[in-house]
């Protein structure tokens, strides 16, 4: 029925109104809370704020030794619970003070309250989904975990190795609010490998280190978001299926377009599937724009294939890889120890059912900045028995060559002729154009599908029926 | 009111002492501190301990293992809800033995689990520094509700310097009609040096202000802070 309450006066402009509690003797390496419940009367009138103060001295606000610990901007007419980490006081002795400088409002204080929260010797615990691969060398790589612990949490960072070599360098982390931590790794060059371990604390100094991660600046390079490791096959039993893997482009907003060289999968059975890929602005299936359309492919039980999508570029910010035409108790390769939800997706009916935490399809990708296609042959022209013959090198991938030609090298590309089309790597008995100029193209035919090496387990890896999802 | 109406009944009754200290046998009194009792050891209430059931209907002060807040221990005391029939209001005091205090700067603190508080109870702690018995009116209340509430042992800590040099009783008294479950363990009398049991809480009930132990200052030196 009662409670402490300050009143207001008005006719003395300066209030300085101090309730001071007993002697507390916090323990130490405790997380420590300090509640109360507060209401206020006029507070449309709000004035000096309320404010609870600290002092690791005297109780006698007079001697100085008190330190702000919370304050209050705004009054409010309803009984509302406040409360005040004291976790870095944690093993001392102090006082802590009510204090009241407004001579408009009215402050009701009851239910003063101090407790120990935790006594804990257990650090923070630590949500992350590792970083993928990157194209960006231009920018740092941001690792953002969510971050828990009652006694509260000290500081998130991350220790970082650059190839496998050298020392292990420690990047603190900034909190982002709501249990959300950033640690930055600085931009690194291409063809770097960095190695990873998030590291947490509590208030308590009690410390959570994660599972080591590994990720590579590249270009090309390949997105994909399993651990390299296969724990099993995830289908659907009933009818035929589809399964989509949702990517984020990396180069979003750059000027550069974003190619997709290869798309790699493993299937349990026998099988033929048609591969498709879609362009979105959404983080999640929908608004799809079809940039590939179905290509049937024969995929061999438990056979990791690769097939090449050349010349396949976009710009949306997210692009979204489809298996199409399943058969119905096939299944595609899995893996339970990472999940990334909204990006793994397996289709029935008519919707796109988010796999969400129970793992993640290991369909892959190979992306590069766009302009890199096949690498270009170097040309050199040699002296034969029948004139001049051009040589080039081998192209990786390349199917065939053309060969351009033009006697004034200054035109414009659309100028020159083409000249031959060959798969070998020379060309001679050039006769008129022997005096021309030339460059030679690469080529590749479209969606070449190669097989891989397979898991190679040696039991059966388990099967998950993916109708769970639906209860 | 209805509670009011039947305390003012049940203290008309005649009241009835459960277990009173033979003045032949009763131990010394207390003069060793801290002086701790945890009602572990022995039949209830413990030596020196004296039980007053002013209502004289079902439950009084007793001990019991279903709460306990002493290291290592499995027993506190406790005074039960009544049932909810009628009349059946609860009064009922659990005094200590004489504890001498030396001087000043001596605390009484407590540990008490409150199950279900609610209006219609009160939790009372009183001081006496001549009869052990209620009904010689000797006791002063000096504090009210001090841990309302539920769910955890609350730590209460009450100054005694009042009472320096003198010899006195502590009383807690349970009240109430369809109440709540008072349970009180690890009762303690030693020199005061803070807080240092926890969770604690002041609510403010106590007449008192500020309440034992606080302090205020009127820096501003203007009534009305």
């Amino acid at each position: 029925m009662n409670s402490a309450c300050h009143w207001y006066c008005l006719d003395q402009p300066l209030q300085d109104g101090w309730l001071v509690s007993p002697l507390l003797q916090l323990p130490a390496e405790s997380a420590i809370e300090f509640s109360f419940w507060g209401k206020n009367t006029l507070y449309d009138v709000y004035g000096a704020p309320n404010s609870v103060w600290l002092s690791e001295g005297s109780p006698d606000p007079d001697d100085g030794d008190y330190v702000q610990v919370w304050t209050d901007t705004d009054g409010y007419d309803f009984w509302d619970q406040k409360s005040v980490i004291l976790n870095d006081w944690a093993g001392s002795e102090v006082y802590l003070a009510f204090r009241v400088q407004s001579q408009s409002h009215e402050w009701y204080v009851d239910n003063v309250m101090l407790q120990v929260t935790g006594n804990d010797i257990t650090g923070p615990s630590i949500s992350h989904y590792p970083m993928l691969n990157t194209l960006r060398n231009d920018i740092p790589c941001a690792l953002y975990a969510y971050v828990e612990d009652p006694a509260g949490v000290a500081y998130l960072g991350a220790y970082y190795q650059i190839n496998q070599a050298g020392d292990w360098i420690w990047q603190g982390g900034t909190d982002l609010g709501g249990g959300n931590w950033m640690a930055e790794i600085p931009a690194q060059q291409l063809g770097t490998e960095i190695s990873y371990v998030l590291v947490a604390s509590d208030f308590l100094n009690n410390l959570t280190y994660s599972q080591g991660y590994s990720f590579q600046v590249d270009d090309p390079v390949w997105l994909y978001y399993d651990s390299l490791g296969q724990t099993g096959w995830a289908g659907w039993n009933d009818c035929e299926w589809k399964l989509g893997v949702l990517y984020e482009n990396p180069l979003w907003g750059q000027p550069e377009q974003l190619q997709i060289n290869k798309v790699t999968a493993a299937f349990r059975l026998d099988d033929t599937v048609n591969l498709e890929i879609y362009s979105t602005n959404d983080p999640w299936p929908s608004n799809l724009v079809q940039i590939l359309a179905p290509q049937p492919q024969t995929v061999l039980a438990e056979q990791w294939i690769e097939i090449s999508t050349p010349d396949l570029e976009l710009d949306s910010h997210y692009f979204f890889i489809v298996y199409s035409g399943i058969n119905a108790t096939n299944g595609f390769a899995h893996d339970v120890s990472r999940s990334y939800p909204g990006n793994c997706y397996f289709h029935i009916d008519a919707d796109w059912i988010d796999l969400a935490n129970t793992g993640v399809f290991m369909l892959r990708v190979e992306v590069q900045t766009a302009g890199g296609g096949l690498a270009a042959p170097e040309l050199s022209i040699l002296s034969g028995s029948e004139g001049p013959e051009l040589h080039w090198t081998v192209v990786d991938g390349a199917d065939r060559y053309h060969v351009y030609s033009s006697d004034d090298p200054a035109v414009n590309q659309q100028y020159w002729g083409l000249f031959d089309t060959t798969e070998a790597l020379t060309l001679g008995a050039l006769g008129d154009a022997a005096r021309n100029f030339f460059y030679v193209i690469a080529e590749q035919d479209e969606l070449p599908t190669q097989v891989l090496p397979g898991p190679n387990r040696p039991v059966p890896l388990p099967f998950v029926d993916l109708r769970r999802h639906l209860k | 009111m209805r509670a009011r109406s039947l305390v003012l009944m049940v203290l008309l009754a005649a009241s009835a002492v459960l277990a009173a200290a033979d003045p032949q046998t009763a131990p010394a009194d207390r003069t060793t501190f801290p002086w701790l009792e945890d009602f572990e050891t022995g039949p209830f209430p413990p030596a020196g301990w004296d039980v007053y059931d002013w209502d004289e209907n079902n439950y009084c002060w007793g001990d019991t293992q279903d709460q306990n807040h002493s290291p290592g221990g499995n027993t506190s005391a406790v005074h039960y809800r009544g049932t909810g029939a009628n009349f059946d209001y609860e009064e009922g005091w659990l005094v200590s033995p004489a504890i001498q205090l030396p001087g000043p700067g001596y605390s009484l603190s407590f540990r008490a689990y409150n199950v279900d508080p609610n209006a219609w109870g009160q939790n009372i702690i009183l001081v006496s520094s001549g009869s052990s018995d209620p009904e010689d009116g000797q006791f002063e209340e000096i504090s009210y509700n001090p841990v309302p509430l539920a769910g955890d042992w609350y730590h209460y800590e009450i100054d005694l310097s009042a009472w320096a040099g003198l010899t006195i009783h502590v009383a807690f008294l349970y009240s109430g009609w369809e109440a709540h479950d008072w349970y009180l363990d690890d009762v303690q009398i030693s020199q005061y040096d803070g807080i240092g049991g926890f969770p604690w809480c002041e609510n403010f009930e106590f007449y008192q202000f500020p309440p034992s132990l606080w302090s205020f200052y009127d820096l501003d030196g203007v009534d009305g802070s």
